[in-house]
C-alpha cells in the first residue's frame, strides 16, 4: 500500500519534471542580438537646416531592430503618430528584445520577410554572409550628401565596409569612454602612496591596499583589485597590454594581444597578485555584477568603470557608505615601445541596413537616409533644451515625453511611446566625444565629478585602434571565441597557479594547432589586402 | 497499524532522513528567491547571504505591478494558457479516440504521429508555416502549432483503450454513433487523464517565451514570460565577454535590483503551483493512465 502510493509519487514527480523540461526545450535563445536599435526611419526634418520640405508622396517603412528598452515603445504610439506626420511614411516599426533578437532574425531573414530597415547589434559574421549574399543595399552612392555622415570617421566606415561597398550606416558610440582603470585615491592618500605608473608600482599599491588597512577602520576587509572570472577586467594598463592586434612577431604579421608579451606581463602581475592575496581567493567563480559590487561597498581599491552611461545609485552608495572616497583613473602606462594609451573602442555601436529590394526606388532609399541624418544630426548638449524645436519633436514634447530638470532633459517614466528618438534610437553623431558632455547627463554630483574628471583626462590621452575592427576575415569570425575561450581558461589557470607562466609558449602552441595560426595569418592577409593596420589616434 | 521491527522502523527513519533532507535542498532555492523578493535592495547588497529579511518590502513586487506591459502580459498568459490548454484538450482526446478506432489510415496516422514524435523540423520551417498561413502576430501562432503533444496523444490513446470494450458495445447496440460514444462515454470516465494533461498543457501555455518572440511581432501581444525575462535580463551583468558598448546600453536602462529579478521568478511560476492542488485529486488517479486496465 505505501509502496503504491510512494511508487505513484515518483511517477508523477518525473512526468511534471519531464512536461515542464520538454517545454522549457522551447527557449533556444543564446544571449546578444545583433545590432540595431529599434524603430525604422523615416520622415525629413522640416526646422532643422538639413531637411528639405515635406514630400509629396506618403510610403510605407518597416523596421526590424533589437533594442534594450523596457518596455518597448508601442508601435502605434504617439511618437510613431508624430513621425508619419512629419516624414509623410506609414511608418511600421518592430522591436526585439536584444536577448532573443540574435535568434529571430536569422529565422526573419531566411524566410524572407525583411523590413525595410534592418538592424544588427555589430558588425559580425552574419551581417558579412547576409550582405555577401544580396540581403543589404549597398550604400556608397548615396551617402556622400548627407552632412551627419561627414562625421564619422574613416576606420567606423571601414567596419560596415565589406568587399569595398558600405552595407550600413552605423550608430554613433564614444571610442574613448569604454572601461577604465579605477582606483580608490584616498586609499592612495592614507597609505602615503602616489599613482602607480607601472607594474611594479601597481602590485605594490594593490596589496599595500590589501594588507595596510588603508580605510583605516581597524579591519582588515580590503581587497587590492576587483577580478571577475574569466579575466575581467584583467589589468589592461593601455593598448600593449590588451586583448588587441597590437605587436608584430619576427615576420611581420600582427598577432592577437591575448598571446603577447605585454599581455603576458599583465598576467603575471595578475599571478603575483593573487598569490599575495591581494585579488579575492574564489575570483574565477565570481560574476563582474559581485566584483563591481565588492569596488563599490568599499571592499576593493582598483575596479574598472566608464564615464558614460552609468548607474550613479552605485556611486551615490559608495560616497554614502565611505564619506572620504575620492575616485580616480589610473593613467595609461607607459610601453616598452615607448607609446601610451588606452585601446580604443570600435567607435560604433548598432548598425542599420536598407533591404536590398528597394534598390530600383531611389526616392525611397533617399527618404530612409534623410530620416538618419536627421536624428543623427549632433545638437549640442547646451541646445538639448525645448527651444530647440528638433530636440523638442525628437523628444516628444515637453511636459508629454519629457521634462527640463536642473537644465537637463529627463524622460518622463512610461513615456517612450510619445518619444519619436526612441524608436530608432539613433544618437547623435557628435564631432569629438568630449562634445557628447557626458558629465552634464550626470545629476549626482560624485558621480558627475568623476566623469567630468576622466573626460579630462582622456581628452589628452592617446587611444589605439585595433585594426581588426575594420576588416573581415571569416576564419576569425568561425574561430575566434572558441579559441579565445581556450586562452583565457589556461591564462586563468596561470593565475591560480595551476599552471606555471613559464608553459605561455606551450600556450601559444596551441593555440596555433588549434586553428590559431589559419586565423593569423586570415587576419594578415585581409589587413595587407586593404592596407589597414595599427593606427594611434 | 502494522506492527514493525526495530531494524524495520530504523529503517524507515533514515528514509525519511534522506527524503527531508532532498527535500529541504530542493526547497532552499524556492525558498531564497522568496525571502530575497521580499527584501530591500539594501539589504541584499549588505548581506552575503540572506536567510530571513530584515525588513519585509513590497518594492520588487510594486515595481513590477506598476508596469502597465506586466498587467497586460498576466491577461494575454491567462487567455492563451485557458484556451489554449482546452483546444488542446479537445484536440488530442478527439485524435486519440479516433485513433483507437480500427478505420481506414489507422497506422499511417500513427506513424506520422510518431515520427514528429521523434523528429522536429526546426526554428525556420515552422516559422514559415505559421507565416504560410498567417497566423504571424496572432495569439493563435501560439495556440494552434502546439495543440498535440505527441507524448500525450499516445498515452490518452493508450487510455482510451483501457476503457473496456464492452461499454462501447453496449452503447453501439443501443444506437449511439461515434460522436455519442465519445462524449457520452469515453469522456466522462477519462476524467483523470484530461485532469492530468489539461495540466501539463497548461503549463505549457504559460511558460510560452521564444514563441512569443519568434511569431508576435506586437510587444503589446507577449506573455508574462517575455516581460518578466526582460525584467530580468537587463539585471544580469554576467555577460562578462559583452562588449563596453553594449555594457552601456544595458545600464542606460537603470537595471533594477536582483530583488526584482527574484520576484519575477516567483511570479512566473506561482500561479501554476496554485492551480495544481485543485486538479490533483483527478491527477492522482491521472498518473496510472494507459497502465491499467479497468
Amino acid at each position: 500500500m505505501k509502496l503504491n502510493k510512494l511508487g505513484m509519487l515518483v511517477v508523477a514527480v518525473s512526468l511534471i519534471v519531464g512536461v515542464i523540461g520538454c517545454s522549457s526545450g522551447n527557449k533556444g535563445s543564446q544571449s546578444s542580438s545583433p545590432a540595431v536599435t529599434n524603430s525604422p526611419s523615416s520622415a525629413q526634418p522640416s526646422e532643422s537646416a538639413s531637411t528639405p520640405a515635406v514630400p509629396a508622396k506618403k510610403i510605407t517603412i518597416s523596421a526590424i531592430t533589437g533594442t534594450w528598452s523596457s518596455p518597448i515603445p508601442d508601435p502605434n504610439g504617439e511618437g510613431v503618430k508624430m513621425m508619419n506626420e512629419k516624414f509623410n511614411i506609414d511608418f511600421k516599426p518592430q522591436g526585439v528584445p536584444y536577448d532573443e533578437y540574435e535568434s529571430k532574425l536569422p529565422v526573419v531573414m531566411a524566410a524572407g520577410d525583411l523590413p525595410d530597415i534592418i538592424g544588427m547589434e555589430n558588425v559580425d559574421a552574419n551581417f558579412v554572409k547576409w550582405a555577401r549574399q544580396g540581403a543589404f543595399l549597398p550604400l556608397n552612392d548615396y551617402i556622400g550628401q548627407y552632412e551627419a555622415f561627414k562625421n564619422i570617421p574613416q576606420n567606423v566606415w571601414d567596419a560596415v565596409t565589406v568587399d569595398g561597398k558600405i552595407y550600413a550606416i552605423p550608430e554613433y558610440f564614444p571610442s574613448k569612454y569604454g572601461k577604465k582603470p579605477i582606483i580608490r585615491k584616498d586609499w592612495l592618500d592614507n597609505l602615503g602612496l602616489s599613482m602607480p605608473t607601472n607594474f611594479e608600482e601597481l602590485k605594490k599599491v594593490a596589496i599595500a591596499f590589501t594588507k595596510d588597512d588603508p580605510d583605516r577602520n581597524g579591519k582588515d576587509d580590503t581587497l587590492g583589485l576587483g577580478l571577475a572570472k574569466q579575466i575581467v577586467y584583467g589589468l589592461p594598463m593601455g593598448a600593449g597590454y590588451d586583448n588587441t592586434w597590437y605587436y608584430k612577431d619576427a615576420q611581420g604579421q600582427m598577432l592577437p594581444g591575448n598571446l603577447s608579451e605585454g599581455f603576458k606581463q599583465q598576467i603575471s602581475v595578475l599571478h603575483d597578485l593573487y598569490a599575495a592575496g591581494a585579488i579575492s581567493k574564489d575570483w574565477a567563480l565570481t560574476k563582474t555584477a559581485d566584483a563591481r559590487k565588492d569596488f563599490f561597498t568599499g571592499k576593493a581599491g582598483i575596479f574598472f568603470e566608464q564615464p558614460y552611461d552609468i548607474s550613479q545609485s552605485r556611486f551615490k552608495g559608495l560616497k554614502e557608505a565611505n564619506p572620504g572616497a575620492e575616485l580616480a583613473v589610473i593613467p595609461p602606462f607607459v610601453q616598452e615601445d615607448g607609446q601610451q594609451g588606452f585601446l580604443s573602442l570600435p567607435g560604433y555601436y548598432q548598425v542599420l541596413s536598407l533591404n536590398a529590394g528597394m534598390k530600383n526606388d531611389p526616392d525611397k532609399i533617399n527618404r530612409i537616409l534623410e530620416i538618419f541624418n536627421y536624428f543623427m544630426t549632433f545638437i549640442p548638449p547646451d541646445q538639448r533644451t525645448p527651444d530647440n524645436p528638433d530636440f523638442d519633436w525628437q523628444r516628444g514634447g515637453i511636459g508629454k515625453g519629457y521634462e527640463m530638470e536642473d537644465n537637463t532633459a529627463i524622460d518622463i517614466e512610461g513615456a517612450a511611446s510619445m518619444q519619436p528618438y526612441m524608436y530608432l534610437s539613433i544618437p547623435y553623431w557628435a564631432p569629438a566625444d568630449e562634445d557628447t558632455d557626458p558629465a552634464g547627463a550626470v545629476q549626482e554630483p560624485f558621480t558627475k565629478a568623476f566623469v567630468q574628471s576622466t573626460v579630462d583626462m582622456l581628452k589628452t590621452t592617446k587611444f589605439y585602434l585595433d585594426p581588426t575592427n575594420r576588416i573581415h576575415s571569416d576564419v576569425y569570425y568561425a574561430k575566434a571565441s572558441e579559441l579565445n575561450k581556450a586562452v583565457t581558461d589556461y591564462q586563468t589557470r596561470m593565475i591560480v597557479g595551476n599552471s606555471p607562466l613559464s608553459d605561455w609558449d606551450k600556450m601559444v602552441d596551441e593555440y596555433m594547432k588549434k586553428g590559431g595560426k589559419e586565423v593569423i595569418d586570415d587576419v594578415n592577409k585581409q589587413l595587407q589586402a586593404s592596407g589597414i593596420s595599427g593606427e594611434w589616434k | 497499524m502494522q506492527h514493525r521491527t526495530v531494524p524495520e522502523r530504523l529503517g524507515e527513519a533514515i528514509n525519511l532522513a534522506v527524503l527531508i533532507l532532498a527535500a529541504l535542498v530542493m526547497l532552499f532555492p524556492f525558498y531564497y528567491i522568496v525571502i530575497v523578493s521580499f527584501s530591500s535592495y539594501q539589504d541584499y547588497m549588505e548581506s552575503d547571504l540572506l536567510l530571513w529579511p530584515k525588513h519585509w518590502v513590497l518594492d520588487s513586487y510594486s515595481f513590477i505591478f506598476a508596469s502597465k506591459e506586466f498587467i497586460r502580459s498576466i491577461g494575454v498568459t491567462v487567455f492563451i494558457t485557458v484556451v489554449g490548454a482546452l483546444f488542446s484538450l479537445i484536440m488530442t482526446s478527439s485524435m486519440g479516440f479516433a485513433l483507437t478506432r480500427r478505420a481506414w489510415g489507422q497506422s499511417f496516422f500513427m506513424f506520422l504521429v510518431l515520427f514528429t514524435f521523434i523528429f522536429s523540423a526546426g526554428l525556420i520551417p515552422s516559422y514559415l508555416i505559421v507565416k504560410e498561413t498567417g497566423l504571424i502576430d496572432t495569439y493563435w501562432a501560439l495556440i494552434i502549432p502546439v495543440a498535440i503533444n505527441p507524448f500525450n496523444l499516445i498515452v490518452m490513446r493508450q487510455f482510451f483503450m483501457g476503457i473496456p470494450e464492452e461499454l462501447n458495445e453496449s452503447a453501439v447496440i443501443d444506437g449511439a454513433n461515434e460522436m455519442q460514444i465519445f462524449l457520452r462515454i469515453i469522456i466522462p470516465l477519462s476524467k483523470p487523464a484530461l485532469a492530468a494533461f489539461g495540466l501539463f498543457y497548461a503549463v505549457v501555455q504559460w511558460n510560452t517565451y521564444f514563441s512569443a518572440i519568434l511569431y508576435l511581432n506586437t510587444p503589446s501581444k507577449w506573455t508574462v514570460q517575455v516581460i518578466l525575462r526582460q525584467i530580468v535580463i537587463l539585471n544580469d551583468a554576467t555577460n562578462t565577454l559583452a562588449s563596453a558598448a553594449r555594457d552601456a546600453a544595458r545600464s542606460a536602462h537603470m537595471p533594477p535590483p536582483e530583488t526584482i529579478g527574484m520576484a519575477a521568478i516567483l511570479l512566473a511560476t506561482v500561479p501554476i503551483l496554485i492551480v495544481y492542488p485543485f486538479l490533483q485529486k483527478h491527477f492522482a488517479k491521472g498518473v496510472m493512465l494507459g497502465s491499467v486496465k479497468g
